[in-house]
């Protein structure tokens, strides 16, 4: 089986005008950013009108790629950047996808009757409803860093934080997943809370 | 002296994401190596990474692919158009700008020079006097008749070429 074309070279191409490059791009990561925009605005007709926005900036600004950082890097920065845009659009007030003043939101009430046709064994769904309950920000991180396997370093430059900052968002995204669950997905997942002193 | 380290959930969390080095991972080691209790609650930490990992990504809409690179082939051919634009509308205004205020500036510029500094008055205007004659001998010249029709062909086929394009953009965008 022939190895798939990497990256670099399908951006040569579609930058030579190759339709069929474009094309292969857009289908390898269709997923990732519709999954990641989704993640952020919390809504599929959104995230359909972001994740497009976020592939023709894709092309627009491509030739400015030099390959300082991980093509994934570049296109998921894109994707923050389009998601926090829309966003500002729908709530002008917002000035980051985080809301760090925000009280922990332990109730059901953004996502009304969480675990209404929940199957209680499956998990993948309890994590998915929970983090569907998470803020933007929250979500975004717990995606880029568990799911999307991006270093902490990768998220501070998909995110601009330094990373004292990613690592503090990323616990606080944690606990508050770990809240949400505990609240709504108990039986699913039963970590306890305790601390132990040597 | 006593220990005063205190293992907590994130601080578990931590290190199974590889965030600890050095004195404090290795506390953790050790509080490990004593403590089932905690062995079991990082194994579970790292049942649920795995879920996390594992978590099925969204799929868009069926032919979202093609959406996209159909916005993106209309986007590329309005660019081009407008870009054509701009260039028509750019050498046009050169073009008017040589004609009507390059010219006379040149003429007047030329004819200045030609009158012995001597001569020139301090303060006033020179006395231009255009050779009438030669300008009415060269309307008659082949050489401008020549490079009418030359002009003409030019605006003629650029004008087919605007014509052809739009017809082309329209085609396209359908």
């Amino acid at each position: 089986m022939a190895a798939p074309i990497s990256d670099e070279i399908l951006i040569q191409q579609a930058l030579a005008g190759r339709q069929s490059a474009c094309s292969m791009l857009v289908k390898r990561y269709e997923k990732y950013v519709f999954t990641l925009a989704l993640r952020f605005v919390k809504n599929r007709e959104d995230a359909h009108e972001v994740a497009q926005d976020c592939f023709l900036r894709m092309f627009r600004y491509m030739a400015d790629f030099r390959g300082d950082c991980k093509f994934t890097t570049w296109l998921y920065r894109i994707v923050y950047s389009t998601s926090l845009n829309h966003l500002r659009k729908k709530m002008p007030d917002i000035h980051s996808l985080d809301d760090a003043e925000r009280p922990l939101q332990l109730s059901s009430e953004a996502v009304p009757d969480a675990s209404a046709g929940l199957e209680r064994n499956d998990r993948n769904a309890a994590l998915r409803r929970a983090i569907d309950m998470l803020s933007h920000d929250d979500a975004g991180i717990i995606t880029l860093f568990y799911l999307y396997e991006q270093s902490l370093e990768e998220i501070c430059q998909v995110m601009d934080l330094t990373m004292t900052n990613a690592k503090t968002k990323l616990c606080r995204a944690r606990q508050r997943l770990r809240a949400i669950m505990d609240a709504n997905f108990t039986t699913e997942f039963d970590l306890g809370t305790n601390t132990t002193t040597i | 002296m006593e220990n005063t380290f205190v293992l907590t959930d994130d601080l578990l969390w931590d290190y199974a994401d590889g965030f600890l080095t050095g004195a404090e991972k290795q506390q953790v080691e050790e509080c490990l190596s004593r403590s089932p209790e905690w062995r079991v609650k990082l194994q579970l930490i790292r049942d649920e990474k795995r879920e996390l990992a594992a978590l099925p990504m969204d799929s868009p809409s069926p032919g979202f692919a093609d959406r996209v690179l159909a916005a993106w082939a209309v986007e590329r051919v309005k660019s081009t158009a407008e870009a054509k634009g701009n260039d028509w509308v750019i050498r046009l205004i050169a073009v008017v700008f040589v004609l009507f205020v390059l010219t006379p500036a040149v003429v007047m510029v030329v004819a200045a020079l030609q009158i012995p500094a001597a001569e020139a008055p301090a303060f006033e205007l020179p006395q231009m006097s255009l050779p009438l004659e030669q300008w009415d001998s060269w309307l008659t010249s082949p050489v401008l008749l020549i490079g009418l029709m030359l002009a003409f062909v030019f605006f003629g086929l650029r004008f087919l070429d605007k014509f052809l394009f739009q017809r082309l953009l329209v085609y396209k965008v359908a």
